[in-house]
């Protein structure tokens, strides 16, 4: 994950320093400071971790040094956001009479006096925050005073309370091999230092640093290498100090180790790291949990019924709630009324867990119960959990306590309550250290129900490094969870985390609530973590220390309903998963009151390292910077470095540029940086000729070198004089340089309008290399990629000078430049602009090559062609030169592999122009030499051109009316599969329910074709009908329903799209347009309206019996079909007049039973239409409207029959015989049709 | 020029033997012969609206015509219109009732004519088709 790609950062800075120090007009020295904290410092050794560290914001403090006298440069106010920028306007010259001290900075110091000024600095230091560090060369100390102690902090006053600073050890410049230390000095905290007494001359191959933590005396071990030599260090301020790898402060109320422990003895090893990967799919695998946590005494008098109105619109899963003592005191036993316990009943209390069980089970959650029993509590504490035990048996230790008191009343309330599926226990050191009593207390929660979640809260009670396996939690914990961020940071470091609870420092605040612009942002931020929290994610706290029935709690409600549906509504868009797992939280006054001042810090940690993963994923080389180290959201920002997407690359998902244009806005920096260079690049060879035919532009091939010069060679033809000769040749892009090979040639050359004019100034042969500036093109390879970048990077501040090989903007090597190379990464090709602007051949296509050589003829060595013909080349020679072609040079053009290509084109352009004068010289050139020559015309005579043309005249007219005939086979085709698919579509439902559908479900309701609609898998379409009455095809509820068109319901050769809709108008005129169709189902061959549901077809206007349901009891089945299913049609096309499409009668849409527009009629009286013209059912209210079947496919009409198969039938079939077919059992004899 | 000659000549050749295979290719389907006529009551007025159907007793086909406003129909096979096959030919007449409501298909028993006219078997009702003669036809229905 901590990937640089930026291996150059550090080389530049140093370059601009070293720069800055040449102003400086003395001898100047350059150092960098490496190190944030000790995890760096022990990394700085390793030459691959080195920039990491310069990018670490305010640790990318670079020095410059004067000699001998020292200097101290200060990046003052905004190096963090300026890293990867340095520029000599982020130095300044400390001034000690300057305020600007004030602000975080660094100073390094070395040589005689400088511990003093050192001190005399710090002394400046004041106001919250600052961070001050200190490098001191110790050898340079050494031996400038040999022998001498130094103790380079002494005289430093400083206000405590206020920073921190640190010393920093270095031994010549280097750091000492087993120096893997830094030097903290703090004080606030609730470390003390006893002094550190660094011996000169010991070799600093260890560090080991005695402190004191209360009592006893314990051994401070540094990236756990336990000491070997005691040192100590005199700090005059005794007291006010402690060594350690962090510094402590206000504001952090933890201090943060990173492989640093505290041990009795020799320290265990450091834990294994836990891949980032799969911590990182942890997260996102974890569910999110929304959490009320309320004060059982807040609810005193409550019941559920007040409360489960109030509640019942928070979406959320599972409540937690947390009882408290009803004493007002924090962590009495997990319910200050236990059920049935006598004499834990605190005076006053209420069965608050009765209440909640109640409530819950109304709504339909899942409780969890809160234990703040253990918070704080020390072993010694424990038997004061509770006042009221003072002096009871149970007062005797905690032991007995958890015996007597805990496990039967957890075991009492887990049996009566069962709503209860979880508990969460605050930790404290006392639990932390009582592995049976965790164990027995999950045992008893996870006996009572397989699914309860045991949860253990607050790392620092040792939960976490209390574990045998660092990767491994308990088996009977669920989760651990972390609400606070120092401890977090524990955690985190360890790997250990399996869940963490945000709570008190994630912030989202009443306040916040109330607003929601502002809650917006943190509330976004509370998602992400939403990944990490294992069981909150959307942890909402809500002080609600009041009654219920008060404003407060009103209040709270309502924010927790805002939350958990914000929550609801955005945790799928951030693909998350589970978040159906959804809990509430309402905390109280005591959490809150520990909110510090860290709000949303970590927050936008895990907002950038998901971006910065999510960048990973896509290729990008994202440097993260271990985020333990941030201190404030800017040096957090400063520290990402997000690629800009090239042109061309996949875009960032919009959920990413989200997040980086927040943190754009609050003042982040986003640093582009090159991408990995291009792969997969697809050379081929392509000839783009402009309008005149004359330019080729040849894209490079895989292989080719990569020349942004194409070169002419330029031979002579004996005898000629090249004096003043002037060659013109297309060039779309201007040059930046021509240079003749050898370079005595004088020639000069002009360009404009994409026409290249060069004049020889004398008789010369000559190559020329033709130079194409390519913007971008920084180390001059001819593609514009990222080693252009690296390029620039590298000389970024310096003046371009030939260094970007000429293809920059001009001046200094500046963020101008990478725009250049940005706009121009591997884009597309530009022309020549009306402006002047120079041109540039685009970089994507930077192998292009122009060849223009209208005027040349290609010929001589390199020509395997001429080369064949030797003799003939030589008098083509002759011939150009009696023809006195002053501009007929041969020009050999090659330029790498496809010389060949261009050469052939210039000969074939050439050879037409020359054809006369080679015959007139050369009558008797035999025919295969004129041919080479092209001294015989290679083109079509005209009586040949005519004999083409007519055949190509014959031949389209043969085929033109076949194709148009293949289409309409195509159409044909199609229209058969649709049938088929009905066809299919009913015997499925047949199958399913024993009938063929009925027409409709009643009359004016949806037609048989919305009944298979699930058959014709369209499942959804079908889901969308209401059908029970009075929801008719009209009702408006249905008209998403009878809007859908599945395409398999359209004949082709209509040329109807699904989507264009009908004009049905029912009866009351309101306009309802539905889907159309174009196929009806087999009514019969007659029909008696006074028995309106016998039919003789298969699907005629039969509705459902009883009405309105899906009984479907008016289908006919197949057996009822006694002539055969091969013998009986099922549907077929229905006959629409071409004049009455869309027609309000003869074209009603295809769901709509109130017409009978979905079964047709035929018979005697009832023929095929014959064609789309026939206007038998055109619609004018005639007897003989929209019953008839017909096609549009010309003298057919095509049928599927009830076993399925699709058959034709012509229009002129003898209706006796048609009717047959329709009838399903006219018991007459029908032959094959 | 002899060859150029003898190229066009070619050239003529093969454009005359792909017009041939040009005029090749379509079926033969079978002659129709236009047929109209006049379907009406025997009080002369019109049978407006109804359907005419003719069956031929020799081939496998029919043909149909729909009865205009003023009683005239154009009978037609293959196209509408076109006609009807030569030779004899049962006839059938049907004329539903007017449609009164959009949701009342036509046929069954509301009728116009008597039911027998339905059918060519019980019509009594033939016509004949000749080849070269202008085929028109009177019939007369009675009501049910």
């Amino acid at each position: 994950m901590l990937v640089d790609n930026s291996p150059n950062f550090c080389d530049r800075i140093g370059a601009a320093l070293r720069r800055a120090c040449d102003q400086e007009g003395a001898a100047c020295r350059v150092g960098y400071f490496k190190t944030a904290h000790v995890k760096m410092i022990s990394a700085s050794r390793n030459s691959d971790m080195k920039c990491r560290v310069v990018h670490a914001a305010w640790t990318a403090v670079l020095t410059l040094i004067t000699a001998p006298a020292w200097a101290v440069v200060i990046f003052q106010d905004d190096f963090s956001s300026d890293v990867g920028r340095v520029t000599t306007a982020d130095i300044g010259t400390y001034d000690p009479s300057s305020t600007a001290m004030a602000t975080s900075g660094f100073l390094q110091t070395f040589g005689p006096g400088g511990q003093d000024k050192a001190a005399g600095i710090a002394t400046q230091v004041s106001g919250p925050g600052t961070q001050l560090f200190f490098e001191w060369d110790w050898n340079l100390l050494g031996n400038d005073n040999p022998g001498t102690t130094y103790n380079p902090i002494a005289g430093l006053g400083y206000n405590a309370n206020d920073r921190a600073f640190g010393l920093r050890v270095v031994y010549d410049g280097q750091v000492p091999e087993l120096t893997q230390g830094a030097l903290f000095w703090e004080t606030g905290g609730s470390f003390v230092h006893s002094g550190i007494d660094v011996p000169l001359g010991a070799g600093f191959q260890k560090w080991s640093v005695e402190y004191t933590v209360g009592n006893p005396t314990a051994t401070l071990n540094v990236d756990g290498v336990a000491a070997v030599t005691n040192v100590s260090m005199p700090v005059a301020n005794s007291g006010q100090s402690v060594v350690g790898p962090w510094f402590l402060g206000n504001g952090f109320t933890n201090s943060r180790f990173d492989n640093v422990s505290l041990c009795d003895g020799p320290c265990p090893a450091p834990p294994p790291q836990f891949p980032p990967e799969e911590r990182q799919a942890w997260y996102w695998d974890s569910p999110v949990n929304l959490y009320f946590d309320n004060g059982g005494d807040i609810l005193t008098g409550v019941p559920a019924s007040t409360l489960v109105p109030m509640l019942q619109n928070i979406p959320v899963d599972m409540i937690q709630v947390g009882i408290y003592g009803g004493d007002g005191l924090s962590a009495s036993f997990p319910w200050s009324g236990g059920p049935g316990i006598n004499g834990f009943e605190p005076p006053g209390a209420y069965d608050t867990l009765g209440v909640w069980s109640d409530v819950a089970n109304q709504l339909g959650m899942r409780l969890h119960i809160y234990s703040h029993t253990f918070n704080g509590k020390t072993p010694a504490d424990l038997a004061d959990v509770n006042p009221q035990y003072q002096g009871s048996r149970y007062g005797t230790g905690w032991q007995n306590f958890m015996n007597d008191v805990f496990y039967p009343v957890l075991n009492e309330a887990l049996a009566n309550y069962p709503s209860i599926q979880g508990l969460w226990i605050d930790g404290s050191e006392a639990l932390g250290q009582a592995e049976s009593v965790r164990q027995n207390i999950a045992n008893i929660v996870h006996q009572h129900d397989d699914t309860a979640m045991m949860t253990f809260n607050h790392s620092y009670m040792g939960l976490i490094s209390g574990w045998p396996d660092p990767n491994t939690p308990p088996s009977y914990v669920d989760t651990l969870s972390f609400d606070r961020r120092g401890a977090t940071g524990d955690a985190l470091a360890q790997n250990r985390l399996q869940g963490m609870f945000y709570s008190t420092y994630t912030g989202i605040s009443h306040d916040m609530m109330h607003n929601i612009d502002n809650a917006g942002q943190a509330l976004d931020e509370f998602l992400y973590l939403g990944g990490i929290a294992l069981s909150s994610g959307g942890s909402w706290f809500i002080w609600i220390n009041e009654d219920a029935a008060s404003p407060g709690f009103v209040q709270a409600v309502a924010d927790a309903e805002y939350a958990a549906n914000w929550a609801v509504d955005r945790k799928p868009a951030l693909g998350r998963t589970r978040s159906a797992n959804r809990t509430a939280v309402l905390v109280s006054e005591t959490e809150w009151a520990l909110v510090g001042n860290l709000t949303l810090l970590y927050p936008y940690a895990d907002t950038i390292k998901a971006t910065a993963l999510s960048l990973q994923d896509q290729g990008f080389l994202v440097d993260v910077v271990n985020e333990e180290t941030l201190t404030t959201n800017s040096d957090l920002y400063s520290r990402v470095f997000i690629p800009d997407a090239p042109s061309g690359a996949p875009r960032l998902p919009a959920a990413i540029d989200q997040v980086l244009l927040d943190m754009q806005q609050n003042g982040a920096t986003i640093v582009h940086q090159a991408p990995p260079a291009p792969t997969g690049y697809t050379p081929d060879v392509e000839e783009l000729a402009n309008a005149a035919g004359q330019i080729y532009m040849l894209r490079q091939r895989e292989g080719d070198p990569l020349p942004n010069e194409t070169i002419f060679h330029m031979t002579d033809l004996s005898g000629l004089d090249r004096t003043g000769m002037q060659v013109r040749f297309p060039l779309t892009f201007e040059p930046t340089m021509i240079q003749a090979y050898p370079s005595t040639v004088p020639i000069s050359t002009s360009w404009s309008d994409g026409l290249m004019t060069l004049t020889t100034l004398a008789d010369y042969e000559a190559h020329l290399a033709v130079t194409f500036k390519i913007a971008g093109d920084y180390n001059g390879d001819g593609a514009v990629d990222a080693a252009d970048y690296t390029v620039w990077m590298d000389n970024f501040g310096l003046p371009e000078d030939g260094r970007l090989h000429g293809n920059g903007d001009g001046g200094t090597v500046a963020g101008s430049d990478y725009t250049l190379w940005k706009t121009h990464y591997r884009s597309g090709p530009e022309t020549v602009s009306s402006d002047g602007v120079t041109a540039v051949p685009e970089p994507a296509t930077t192998a292009l090559l122009l060849v223009g050589l209208s005027l040349f003829i290609a010929c001589r060595r390199t020509s395997t062609l001429i080369d064949n013909f030797p003799d003939v080349c030589e008098k083509f020679e002759e011939v150009l030169q009696l023809a006195g072609e002053q501009n007929a040079w041969i020009v050999h053009s090659h330029s790498g592999s496809f010389m060949n290509e261009s050469k052939k084109v210039s000969w074939s352009k050439q050879r037409l122009s020359l054809t006369s004068d080679v015959q007139t010289q050369f009558p008797n050139l035999r025919p295969r030499h004129r041919c080479a020559l092209a001294a015989r015309p290679c083109a079509f005579t005209l009586v040949e051109l005519l004999v083409v043309i007519a055949i190509i005249g014959i031949l389209v007219a043969l085929l033109l009316p076949a194709v148009q005939a293949a289409r309409e086979a195509a159409r044909r085709t199609h229209c058969t599969n649709n049938l088929k698919q009905i066809g299919l579509a009913v015997h499925n439902f047949h199958d399913t329910y024993g009938r063929m559908p009925p027409g409709r479900w009643w009359n004016e309701s949806a037609t048989w074709f919305a009944l298979i609609l699930p058959q014709m898998e369209e499942e959804d379409a079908y889901n969308l009908w209401v059908y029970q009455f009075p929801a008719s095809y009209y009702h408006p509820i249905n008209k998403a329903a009878r809007e859908f068109t599945p395409p398999m319901y359209l004949c082709p050769s209509r040329g109807r799209s699904p989507g264009t809709l009908s004009n049905d108008v029912s009866e009351g005129g309101e306009s309802t347009p539905g889907a159309c169709g174009d196929y009806a189902g087999n009514w019969g061959s007659n029909w008696d309206r006074n028995k309106p549901n016998i039919i003789n077809g298969v699907i005629g206007n039969s509705i459902t019996y009883p009405k309105y349901t899906d009984a479907w009891s008016g289908g006919i089945e197949f057996r009822e079909i006694t002539d055969g299913l091969s013998k009986t049609l099922l549907a077929g096309e229905k006959h629409i007049p071409t004049g009455a499409l869309y027609g309000a009668v003869a074209d009603v849409s295809i769901y709509n039973g109130d017409f009978g527009s979905s079964f047709c009629l035929a018979g005697l009286n009832f023929p095929i239409a014959r064609g789309p013209e026939d206007p038998i059912g055109e619609g004018k209210k005639r007897p003989t409207d929209w019953v008839y079947f017909g096609s549009w496919h010309p003298g057919i009409c095509q049928f599927v029959r009830c076993d399925g198969s699709v058959r034709s039938l012509g229009v002129e079939i003898d209706l006796e015989t048609l009717g047959r077919l329709a009838q399903r059992n006219d018991a007459r004899f029908t032959e094959e049709y | 020029m002899g060859s150029a000659r003898l190229r066009l000549v070619k050239s003529v050749g093969w454009l005359a033997g792909f017009a041939l295979l040009a005029g090749c290719g379509s079926g033969k389907k079978l002659q129709t012969y236009d047929v109209t006529g006049t379907v009406m009551f025997p009080d002369g007025n019109p049978v407006a609206g109804g359907i005419v159907t003719f069956r031929s007793y020799d081939q496998k086909v029919s043909a149909s015509g729909i009865i205009e406003e003023d009683g005239t129909c154009r009978m037609g096979t293959f196209q509408p219109g076109d006609g009807a096959v030569a030779g004899r030919h049962g006839v059938a007449i049907a004329a539903p009732a007017i449609q009164r409501d959009d949701s009342d298909p036509p046929g069954g028993s509301e009728v116009r004519i008597a039911r027998k006219f339905s059918s060519p078997g019980t019509s009594g009702l033939e016509f004949t088709v000749t080849p070269g003669q202008s085929n028109a036809f009177t019939f007369q229905v009675t009501p049910p």
